[in-house]
């Protein structure tokens, strides 16, 4: 059993973007997301956001959301916070732009730029890099309704005292090879967690994300949990 | 806390299929590297890989049924139906998705990094989780990782590991473009070096618990005593100079297994044959080791298979501490100065019953096992 406090939050849905600040609406949907630069994100401007596909855009720009929630933006020293993402389809829309620079214009004609980033992972080496990340850091694929098995899988990690806080949470952006026209969720939502006091209101026990005595059991009520309850530090 | 145990493994590589046949042809010196045939290389400076010659001729779906089915072909794999599975995988079947946009028509249904997950569980009968980790060319090691966790927390009696990639036109041209592949073959931790090849294969590890284990009377080949993952924060595409992401996540296998690095019989080292990664991985082993212990790379004989190598290494770990050597590293001309006493083209005698296995990729993730001998070889 783990206490927790969530010390941060970060959204880019069809909706909007948000940080857990008053006046913002959260609301997991399908659709298009907002068009988005680093700025949004950054008080620079981000050298390779504009190589980012989609996934990457919008993962990174969560993850920067939720560190700055937390109060985790700045920093001088390396810091061993790792950082999980769940996912359906990944980076598969930056796939298919690559693999057309290889078909259709020739192999020879095969785009570096394109290719780092047909890794799902590199939006988090991004990420680390970005804000001095050295905790664990990977992906997790899988076909979970409620887009919590990246939460899930970093709050294990933190269980089994692989690392102390983990930046963790949900990807996933349309790619028309797959999905045609069907509405699915799109956009990302990350949160920060550490260990927390035994008095902390979040809880992960066998596999069970709770708040209170509420179980938590999708990443929408997550994140309505955390702000209708003020719930960020625990 | 219980022990991990590795009860079964698997494997098929460009040298053959089953654990017997990668061991006599790496300790032989042998390698699978061969041309391309499967798609035009002619725009590339080299045409290379370690390719499985069943896995040339185009199926009707992906090559990575077929890569499944040379896997669990003949292996009498028995899988609890509790099992937890847990893939690895950085491209899953993208020849699919390669069709796809050429507009031949193809299903698409292993594009995604879950549906190999989906397919092992079908294959094998199992309803319980399963997920796919993605981590380029540590994903199966951390794949590992997450399995001998939940079995050291008793959250799992079992977890199957099983990693998997293609030689595949989108990763070759990307490779080429990023002008990470050799104009040679590929010669880890040679003076000389100059990229990497690229190779296909998958493995599976069977590990239980420490009571599962007796319950089911099988034999331990190993176990899995230590483990970590850091990241480099430095470049997605460039390792460290430092290695300082390799050795935090050396040192945090070391404190997992309580063990120095004197306890160290030899390491499996990711030893792709680029020019920094390999500098990068004997910069972090001369900081890690006082005197390091003899080291060697199989990726001048399988190629360099990506998400699957974690898992391949691994099994050649455990043959290494059966067998008391590890296989030469193939490729090897002149070794780099900072590698002459512990890399050789020669198989290498070792004394001791424990091995470190480690594995970095793009992202800058890097990721250690430590494995323990067994003498029901």
């Amino acid at each position: 059993m783990v206490k927790l406090q969530m010390r941060g939050i970060g959204w880019v849905t069809p909706s909007g973007i948000g940080r857990g600040r008053p006046g913002e609406v959260f609301r997991l949907g399908s659709g298009e997301l907002p068009v988005l630069h680093s700025r949004l994100f950054l008080e620079k401007p981000h050298l390779r956001f504009g190589r980012f596909g989609l996934y990457d855009r919008a993962g990174f720009g969560a993850i920067c959301l939720a560190l700055r929630s937390a109060g985790l933006e700045r920093w001088e020293q390396k810091r061993p916070i790792g950082l999980v993402v769940g996912t359906r389809r990944g980076c598969l829309e930056t796939d298919v732009a690559y693999f057309k620079t290889v078909a259709l214009d020739g192999a020879a004609m095969a785009s570096p730029n394109l290719f780092a980033y047909t890794l799902p992972n590199c939006m988090l080496g991004e990420a680390s890099i970005q804000f001095g990340l050295t905790g664990p850091s990977f992906v997790i694929d899988g076909l979970d309704e409620d887009h919590l098995h990246g939460i899930r899988t970093a709050l294990d990690v933190m269980h089994w005292g692989l690392c102390e806080t983990m930046v963790a949470g949900w990807c996933d952006v349309n790619a028309e090879i797959v999905d045609g026209r069907a509405e699915r969720p799109c956009g990302a939502v990350f949160v920060v967690m550490t260990r927390g006091p035994d008095t902390s209101p979040w809880q992960w026990d066998q596999g069970q994300l709770t708040y209170r005595t509420e179980a938590v059991n999708g990443i929408g009520q997550l994140v309505r949990t955390v702000l209708e309850n003020n719930a960020l530090r625990g | 806390m219980s022990t991990v145990h590795v009860v079964d493994m698997g494997v098929v590589t460009a040298l053959g299929s089953g654990t017997d046949a990668l061991w006599d042809a790496l300790t032989a010196g042998r390698t699978g590297l061969v041309p391309v045939r499967r798609f035009a290389t002619d725009h590339c400076v080299f045409s290379m890989a370690g390719c499985i010659p069943a896995l040339d001729a185009e199926p009707p779906g992906s090559r990575l049924d077929v890569l499944v089915e040379m896997l669990l072909d003949g292996a009498r794999l028995s899988v609890p139906p509790d099992t937890v599975l847990l893939t690895a995988s950085t491209k899953a079947g993208i020849d699919q998705l390669e069709r796809s946009i050429r507009a031949q028509h193809t299903d698409l249904d292993r594009i995604m990094g879950h549906q190999v997950a989906d397919l092992l569980a079908g294959r094998l009968g199992l309803k319980g989780p399963r997920h796919n980790v993605s981590a380029a060319c540590a994903s199966a090691t951390i794949a590992l990782v997450l399995g001998a966790s939940r079995i050291r927390q008793g959250q799992a009696e079992s977890v199957l590991v099983c990693g998997l990639d293609l030689v595949s036109e989108f990763v070759f041209t990307g490779f080429a473009s990023l002008q990470a592949l050799s104009p040679s073959i590929c010669r880890p931790f040679d003076a000389e070096r100059d990229g990497l090849t690229l190779g296909e294969g998958a493995a599976y590890l069977l590990l239980m618990s420490e009571s599962r284990l007796r319950q089911t009377k099988r034999r331990s080949l190993g176990r899995i005593v230590g483990w970590g993952i850091a990241s480099d924060a430095h470049h997605i595409t460039a390792p460290s100079r430092t290695g300082e992401g390799l050795v935090l996540a050396i040192r945090q296998a070391l404190v997992g297994a309580g063990l120095t690095p004197a306890d160290l019989a030899a390491v499996n080292a990711h030893g792709t044959g680029s020019v920094y990664n390999d500098a990068m991985e004997l910069t972090a082993f001369c900081e890690v080791f006082d005197r390091p212990p003899p080291i060697h790379s199989i990726k001048g004989a399988t190629g360099h298979t990506m998400g699957a190598c974690g898992a391949i290494e691994t099994i050649v770990g455990l043959s290494s501490l059966a067998h008391q050597c590890i296989p030469p590293t193939v490729g090897l001309l002149t070794p780099e100065a900072r590698g002459r006493a512990c890399v050789s083209a020669e198989v290498q005698t070792i004394s001791g019953q424990y091995l470190l296995s480690t594995n970095s990729g793009f992202g800058g993730i890097n990721a250690s096992v430590v494995l323990h001998g067994s003498d029901a070889w």
